[in-house]
Order: structure tokens, then sequence, then C-alpha cells
């Protein structure tokens, strides 16, 4: 898949992203890191074909479609665990009550089928985000810090339970955070971007040995030198 | 009556992992006594009770006793009671059901157009403005004093006030869900009913109760002014009777019919389609 965004602009006279081009292989998990507020949810929207009123161009789309979790779970609260799961299969899915249950179990939802949404904690709430979007079966999987609201351990589980996911039935994954260490765990490449216009300023790629943790030594080595090329892009949220 | 429980998705504070908590939640059921349904039953009890008691001790010229009143109901169940509160029921069917449909669209488009909202919302605060009586007035004059005016009227003065309750069900639409159906691809068919119509459905069932207590209440009044039958025109000859015990059996026989309603449709159907909100 190729993503060319010549430009996207809310005000004509302050463009939100200018050039910024990249493209992801299939299997290949790119992880997007830049400051608060430089549009990374809008980009991963223009992906998604939810935002269509930009200048540029996505090609090379994959057969399968692209699925996007949200920062937050986005459930329907009326809706059951396995009801919210079912609810993204395609019309011509031969079983997509077995298929849900299969996935919810890998999620280790099992217990939960019937449960609504309000009953699940946060942790199972992204569980079941995870769920609904792999019964989507998407060829890209489109993740806006899916697990940031989390605590560690949590996240932890669900970035494993992500890979041991995507190892059944491979698709591409655009992971955006602001957390080069998350992005370095997680990521086959990752691209360094700048705010106020959006654009790529720098591509590491990361060819560490899997699993990876958060706290490996050799994920603290990738990073530092990043860190020292790029202070205001990775230390947190200021507003520069 | 005008803004029910908004929707707040995924946002409930959550019990852990769930399971252990509700089970002891689940574990105190309440006494026989303290169920609601018995307790529904014994204020009402009470209010006979008092009632009785301040005729025995009083005697009132104007206030027959309950016990007169449910004697009357049953000697008028034998007579054209029935008949009467047919007609009248049949008139509240219809004119709700027609308020609803109209007052349901004309809400949704305007929550969902601001275009369309600007221009009509001062119509539509007139029309909620327009006392109920002259609307009343103006249908018989214009159209006959026929069934067309009777319930004409009633669709003017219910339908607004639908409208104004699905205008705020439509504006509280959340466009986070709506973004969810569309990147998954549900089809148009999926999305309104799986997606878009949950989130009305508080604001529909809270348009109904307000209604079918609005639209039999003006139902009356029009049967009053110009019908033939019905329960309002029972009560309008009988206020030139001065008979007060048939005035009160007729309003005790319709009041149980409009309670029935409520109990037995809208609160199952409200609390099956809002069950997620207690669980």
């Amino acid at each position: 898949m190729r993503i060319e965004v010549k430009q996207k602009a809310f005000e004509a006279a302050t463009p939100l992203i200018a050039d910024l081009n990249f493209s992801v292989e299939e299997g290949e998990i790119v992880a997007l890191i830049g400051p608060s507020g430089a549009g990374k949810s809008t980009l991963l929207n223009i992906i998604a074909g939810l935002d269509t009123d930009y200048d540029g161009n996505i090609a090379d789309v994959p057969k399968r479609p692209v699925g996007l979790m949200f920062q937050e779970a986005r459930l329907m609260p009326w809706l059951t665990a396995l009801e919210n799961v079912t609810l993204v299969a395609p019309a011509s899915h031969p079983a997509p009550q077995s298929e849900a249950k299969k996935l919810l179990s890998l999620v280790g939802l099992e217990k939960d089928i019937n449960s609504y949404p309000t009953r699940l904690s946060g942790g199972m709430a992204k569980r079941l985000a995870l769920a609904r979007a792999m019964m989507f079966n998407p060829g890209v999987l489109l993740m806006d810090e899916p697990f940031s609201s989390l605590d560690a351990p949590a996240a932890e589980s669900l970035r494993r339970l992500l890979l041991t996911l995507k190892e059944e039935k491979p698709f591409s994954i655009i992971y955006v955070t602001h957390d080069l260490k998350e992005a370095v765990t997680i990521a086959d490449r990752v691209l360094i971007l700048d705010a106020r216009p959006m654009t790529i300023v720098h591509q590491e790629i990361i060819s560490l040995p899997r699993p990876r943790f958060l706290h490996d030594e050799a994920v603290n080595e990738v990073c530092k030198p990043l860190y020292n090329a790029f202070p205001a892009l990775l230390y947190g949220d200021t507003d520069r | 009556m005008m803004s029910p429980v908004t929707s707040q998705p995924c946002q409930k504070p959550s019990f852990g992992n769930g399971n252990s908590v509700s089970g002891e939640l689940n574990a105190s059921t309440p006494h026989w006594y303290q169920l609601p349904v018995l307790k529904r039953l014994a204020s009402v009890c009470l209010l006979l009770a008092f009632w009785q008691v301040c005729v025995v001790v009083f005697s009132p010229a104007l206030l027959p006793a309950p016990t007169e009143v449910f004697a009357r109901l049953g000697s008028e169940l034998q007579g054209p009671l029935l008949y009467h509160l047919g007609q009248t029921l049949l008139r509240v069917g219809i004119a709700f059901s027609i308020a609803m449909a109209i007052g349901i669209a004309i809400g949704l488009v305007m929550g969902h157009s601001k275009r369309i909202d600007d221009w009509a919302d001062s119509i539509l605060t007139l029309m909620l403005n327009v006392p109920a009586l002259v609307t009343i007035i103006l249908c018989f004059i214009w159209f006959g004093l026929n069934d067309i005016a009777a319930i004409l009227a009633v669709v003017l003065n219910k339908a607004p006030n639908v409208a104004v309750t699905l205008r705020e069900g439509a504006r509280a639409v959340d466009s986070k869900l709506m973004e969810v159906a569309k990147v998954y691809q549900l089809s148009p068919l999926r999305t309104f009913s799986k997606v878009y119509l949950p989130q009305l459905y508080p604001y529909v069932i809270a348009a109904a109760r307000g209604g079918l207590a609005l639209v039999w209440k003006i139902v009356l009044v029009v049967e009053l002014i110009g019908c033939s039958n019905g329960v309002g025109f029972q009560l309008s000859t009988y206020f030139q009777l001065f008979d007060i015990t048939a005035i009160l059996a007729y309003t005790l026989a319709f009041v149980s019919i409009v309670y029935g309603i409520e109990a037995l449709v809208l609160r199952p159907l409200e609390k099956r389609v809002s069950g997620w909100r207690q669980r």
C-alpha cells in the first residue's frame, strides 16, 4: 500500500500535512511517531477513507479491506461482546457466529461473550475491539495509539496478542504512537514525524529479533541516538 | 420529560473483571414487600382509603365515596360505557400513531440538518405554544365537526412535542460510533438498525410515554367540544346533569386503561431496549 498526501489543510494558510509519502509492505508493521496534535489521527482517517477532503492519493490498496482501531474501544454498548464482533462480518461470511466465538476465545474473552461492553474493564474492551478488527479480516490494520489508555502490563499483553493474531492471518499494520520505545518494540520500521505541517523527518529500520520487550536493553540502544537526534519530537507532549 | 437519559457509551466505571462483583450484588434479592409493583398498588389503595375516610368523616355534598363510584362503574359497564371508551381509544390510537410518525420524521430531519433546523425552529416553537384549545376550535371551524378534524387537532398538538424530543435524540447521535460503522463498511440497513436506531430508542420511548399522557387528555377535550360520542362527550353530558359519580366512574375506567397500556406495553418495551444499561 502506498500513501501519498500532498496536502491536507483545515485552514488554507496552515497545512496540517504536507508531502507525506510512505509505503507499507505486505505483513509489515510501520510505526508512526510524532508529537501530539501533529495530525496523526487525521492521517489515519485519510487512509481509512473517513476523510476524503485532501490532496493526494492512496495507491496499491490491498484486496482485503483497511481496518481501523481507534484510540478508544468504540464498542456498541447495546450489543453483547459476541454481537459487537459479528456486527462487522461481511454479509457473505459463511459462519460469523463460530468465527466470532473463536476470535473471542483467542483474545481471552470466551467467558464474556454475552456480556455488555459496560461490564468490561478497559483492557477487556480493547481486546474486544481487537477481536472485532480481526473479524473484519483486514489487509491493513490502522491503529491509533490503541493501548495508550491501558496500564503497562495490560498494554504489554495486548501487544503480544496482536502479534499472535497477526501470525494466524497475516496483515500489515500502521501503528500510531507518541512513545518511541513502544514503536521500537512493535515495529519493523519507525517513521519519525514533524508537526505543522506533518511530514517524515527520519526513517529507522528495526531489525531486532522478536520477541522484544519494552525494557529490553537492545530497545534502549536503538532509542538513545534517536532521542538525541530529535529531542523536541520525541520527548512527550511539549507544545513547542 | 424532554431530555431522556443521554447515552454515554463505554464510559461507565467498570467492575474490574466483572463476574465476582455481580454475583454478590444479585445475592441480595429484595423482600416481597419491597417489590415495586406492590408499592405502586399500595399507594393507590392508600389514596382510595384516604378518600373514603374523608367522605365518611365530612360527608361532603359534591364528592361521592369511592365505593359509590365503583358501584356506578359496574352498572355503567353494562350500559354505553364500553362503546364510548372504544371510540375514545380508537381516536387516541390513531392520533398517537400519526403524531409519533410525523413528529419523529420532523425531529430527525431538524436534528441532522442545521439549515432546516434554522428555518423550522421558530415555527416549531410557535406550534408548541399555541394553546391546545385554539387548535381544536380552529380545526372544527375549518374542517367541520367530524373525526378527521378531531384527529388532526390532536396531531397538531402532539407532533411538535415529539419532534422536539427526537431532535435532541438526533443531535445526541454519537458520530464516533457512526465512524465505526463506516470504517467497517456496514450496509446502510445494518448501520441504521444496529448503530443508529439503538441510540434513538430512549428518545422515542420518552416521546411515546409523554405522548400517551398528553394525547388522551387532548382527545377528551376534542370530544367534549365537537364529537357526539366518546368519553369526553359523555363527560360533558354528565357535567350538564351534575352527575359527579358518573364523571368519576368514566374517569376511573379511562385512567385504568391508560395505566394498563403504560404498565403492559411501554414499560416492558423500555426495559427491553435499554436492558444493556442495567447489566
